[in-house]
């Protein structure tokens, strides 16, 4: 009977990941920006929210949440960044050495592993992984080593690999996570403190062929190329490090473009540097440039616009556009219109900046502050940012952003340095160091995404670098280097719950929903090359290391 | 100083254990074994492992002189020959002109003791560096560096080094060249292309050219040619039929260039290799 059951299973299982996949592609072409009972995508959907509609798990009952299951990956270096992707009720999970495992999403049972055998050189951005994509039956994983990895779905076999480009020699390698857009995959990669030139790429789901490849730096002979002097543009840094969001109604790829290089030194680069620092949005199917909206010429304070691009429809001056947030390193949320382009507002979320004194209503930096040679100068926000790479999350409930708001300024220290390819390219240094004549101090925080009107905010004991996850159950979930894992009310800021997870938290948790029961899954162990700063920057112990999916869920039975 | 030197000595020992078990000789593991054996070294001294705390703190970051002393965009510390007195003050005062800030205002005398307890275990004979070198050993010539930039050229995606590893870059998918006499490098545009073959999926997939890595009864493994980006594949051995015969020509791979870059190219390889 069981013989001929699992059969009849085989037999239906094309079928079966056939409609996964279409359910996969319903889920994120309507643009609610809510996830459902999987998590398909990076920032939960296209829209790259990171809000659940699942309202299982609420204000009323969160206190009984409880673990279900605990995922040891065994990969212990550096911590656990990644994002889980949930699809079809599947949890795909990947680690700092490339390491990718499918569990079963209701009780962590593992249902195959992959390991990828990744080189011994891997370029300064370090060993980390910040997930998987999924879709079109392929598991997709940018490496350390600058490979793009496809694997069945089903067995995790390995379908096809590609070096996206010789780590030795770009000094460059893939960090965060793939995107699937329609029969493609794109990723982005590091380099932007490096003499490299960065790039998105997208290639084709099923062979691993290129499909096009948009230069962030403009060649001689094209528009932009105008804004770097000489051979600069060869080695000006703007890596694609982070992941994009996708508007399917509109067809545009939106990418935010990091820092130019050398990062703090503009004197071999005097000129707008385009696109750095920019959000670009890009035709998927040509890789062509639709529109760019550059948020800070010439930047010298190494302030990436990299971080995740929310997708939301908001009310500006009694107008409902469809907008992009970006809630980014320089402590400041730029708002624009996403089907053009255009500067709709920009508000500061941190208390302490000094690199500008202002945004014009037109977008135009007030009041610039740069380091300059020969002098040391004490600017905020840090060269980590207002907020680092963890993601912000937004609740249409509440209407509201939360942000893990970080108050740390850095000295910054300009040198004359000449590009070798490859090689780091920062044109200075920077030393981590308090606001000046304020408390260094990091908090979530909520804020309206239009006006940038604080709501509330939760200090944390030192700093917070997890990424937040909103749900319909209006609960504000996030983790800290303590190995708190944390529910705070969406309202109120009230904190409801926690649970001592033993390691501290650098990841990105997620909620998903399998046979009626939502489970909330959170990475732990810390790493990195800033989680390493810890010790400089706060008192206390160090936070501990790990690697290990914790997944919680309310007791079984009546709930 | 007394104890500094004392715990240095403590770890000089550790070191030379297990680089007698590392005969690998990479240096970042003895590093790391030296701090794992620490506690029971330096029992009554924990310096050097307070030390290797304070480093990954202040040194290790951003990108500075690396976790484990290996890299980032400033120097090596693996090896390093600074004496005691030298490292000292180094990391007290700084380096003006550099980015090597000043450590005074930010850690006390005595952390910077057990800091540089810890970085006298890195002391000794220069590690070979962690990648092979990315020049050849023989000086470039103007004209041979002109080559072999265009061999490695960043700004077009599909140059020689996208299939070619040579000298610590490139990706190897094609034929080594460096062990290539300098007369097959006359003519790049008539590079004979004997080893790729058609694959032929049974799926709906079109035939395409590729060179085989791998082939057993169960799996093929091959390098798909059709893209800029050589992409390497893996086929159940049932899903496909090899087909020796094959229309792709070397020369489709090289288009990206003009024929006096190749050239430059070529007048690069033979002196490369020796001629
Ligand atoms: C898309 C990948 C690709 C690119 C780009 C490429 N090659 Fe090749 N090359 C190959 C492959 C594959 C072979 C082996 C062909 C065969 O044996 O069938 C080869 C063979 C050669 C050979 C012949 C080796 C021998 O054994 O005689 C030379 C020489 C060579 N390539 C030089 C170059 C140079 C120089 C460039 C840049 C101008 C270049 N290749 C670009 C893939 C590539």
């Amino acid at each position: 009977m069981w013989h001929r059951h699992s059969h009849v299973a085989r037999a239906f299982l094309p079928v079966l990941v056939y409609l996964a996949g279409l359910c996969f592609a319903l889920t994120l072409s309507a643009q609610t920006g809510a996830s459902g009972n999987d998590w398909p995508a990076y920032g939960g959907t296209y829209a790259a929210w990171r809000y659940s509609g699942l309202d299982q798990v609420n204000r009323t009952n969160v206190q009984k949440l409880a673990p279900a299951w605990v995922f040891q990956t065994g990969d212990y270096e550096n911590g656990l960044q990644a994002t889980p992707i949930v699809s079809g009720g599947v949890l795909y999970l990947s680690t700092s050495n490339a390491w990718v495992f499918a569990l079963d999403g209701a009780t962590g049972r593992l249902l195959w592993e992959y390991h990828f055998p990744l080189s011994k050189s891997i370029p300064l951005y370090g060993k980390q992984n910040r997930g998987v994509a999924v879709g079109r039956g392929l598991v997709f994983l940018g490496t350390a080593d600058d490979h793009l990895v496809a694997l069945d779905q089903r067995t995790g076999e390995e379908v096809w690999r590609v070096n996206v480009e010789d780590s030795r020699q770009c000094g460059c390698n893939i960090t965060g996570a793939p995107l699937v857009v329609k029969d493609m995959v794109i990723t982005g990669v590091t380099g932007g403190d490096s003499a490299h030139r960065g790039y998105l790429t997208a290639f084709d789901a099923a062979t691993g062929r290129m499909r096009w490849r948009f230069h962030t730096i403009p060649a001689p002979g094209e528009k932009g190329h105008e804004t770097w002097p000489g051979e600069s543009w060869r080695y000006g840094g703007g890596a694609t490090w982070m992941t994009g969001s996708f508007d399917p109604d509109l067809n545009l790829l939106y990418w935010g473009v990091g820092n130019a290089a050398a990062d703090l030194n503009a004197s071999l680069r005097r000129g707008d540097n385009l696109y750095t620092d920019s959000i670009i949005a890009l035709d998927p199917d040509t890789g062509k440039l639709k529109w760019h909206y550059q948020e800070i010429p010439q930047d010298v304070w190494d302030y990436d616009a990299s971080y995740e691009l929310l997708l939301v429809d908001l009310p500006v001056e009694g107008r409902t556009r469809k907008a992009l947030v970006h809630v980014a390193k320089s402590g400041f949320t730029w708002v624009l219109d996403r089907t053009t382009g255009e500067f709709l507002t920009a508000w500061p979320f941190v208390k302490n900046y000094n690199w500008i004194t202002g945004i014009a209503r037109d977008g135009k930096l007030l009041g610039r502050n740069e380091p300059e040679a020969g002098k040391v100068k004490l600017l905020c926000p840090s060269t980590i940012g207002g907020k680092s790479w963890n993601q912000a999350s937004y609740s249409p409930r509440t209407g509201w952003v939360y942000v893990p708001v970080l108050e740390i300024c850095s000295d910054l220290i300009v040198r004359d340095e000449d590009p070798q390819e490859g090689r780091g390219f920062t044109g200075g240094n920077w030393v981590m160091k308090p606001p000046p004549g304020a408390k260094q101090e990091s908090y979530l925080a909520a804020f309206d995404p239009v006006s940038g009107k604080r709501q509330w905010s939760v200090p944390a004991t030192t700093w917070l670098l997890a990424s937040v996850l909103s749900t319909a159950g209006d609960l504000i979930f996030s983790g800290d280097p303590e190995g708190n894992f944390f529910v705070l009310d969406a309202r109120t800021g009230e904190r409801l719950w926690s649970f001592p997870t033993g390691a501290g938290h650098r990841g990105s948790a997620i909620a998903y929903s399998i046979g009626g029961r939502q489970y909330i899954a959170t990475p732990t162990g810390w790493g990195s090359l800033i989680g390493q700063a810890h010790a400089a920057l706060w008192p206390g112990p160090v936070p501990r290391g790990g690697s290990a999916l914790f997944v919680f869920a309310l007791p079984e039975g009546p709930r | 100083m007394i104890r500094v030197a004392r715990s240095a000595r403590i770890l000089a020992r550790c070191t030379t254990r297990i680089r007698a078990r590392c005969s690998t000789g990479i240096l970042a593991c003895v590093a790391f074994a030296c701090i794992a054996f620490l506690p029971s070294a330096q029992a009554q001294d924990g310096a050097a492992e307070r030390g290797a705390q304070l480093y990954r703190q202040n040194c290790a970051v951003p990108y500075c002189h690396g976790p484990d002393g290996t890299a980032g965009r400033a120097p090596r510390l693996i090896g390093h020959n600074y004496s005691l007195n030298g490292m000292f003050k180094v990391i007290s005062w700084g380096i003006p002109g550099t980015g090597m800030p000043e450590f005074t205002s930010r850690l006390k005398t005595r952390e910077i003791d057990d800091l540089v307890a810890f970085l006298m275990t890195l002391r000794g004979t220069p590690a070979a560096p962690p990648t092979a070198p990315a020049v050849p050993p023989r000086a470039l010539t103007a004209d041979a560096k002109a080559g072999r930039a265009l061999f490695f050229d960043a700004t077009r995606t599909g140059a020689c080094g996208t299939c070619h590893e040579l000298d610590g870059w490139g990706v190897p998918v094609g034929p080594d060249l460096s062990v290539l006499p300098a007369e097959r490098f006359a003519d790049l545009r008539e590079v004979m292309a004997r080893r790729v073959v058609t694959v032929r999926p049974k799926s709906a997939e079109a035939p395409f050219p590729a060179l085989v890595l791998e082939r057993t009864e169960a799996q093929v493994r091959v390098y798909d040619l059709t893209g800029p980006l050589p992409v390497l594949r893996t086929f159940a051995a049932s899903q496909v039929a090899l087909d020796a015969a094959s229309s792709w020509r070397h020369e489709q791979a090289t288009r990206i260039y003009a024929n006096g870059e190749l050239e430059t190219i070529a007048r690069y390889l033979r002196w490369r290799n020796g001629k």
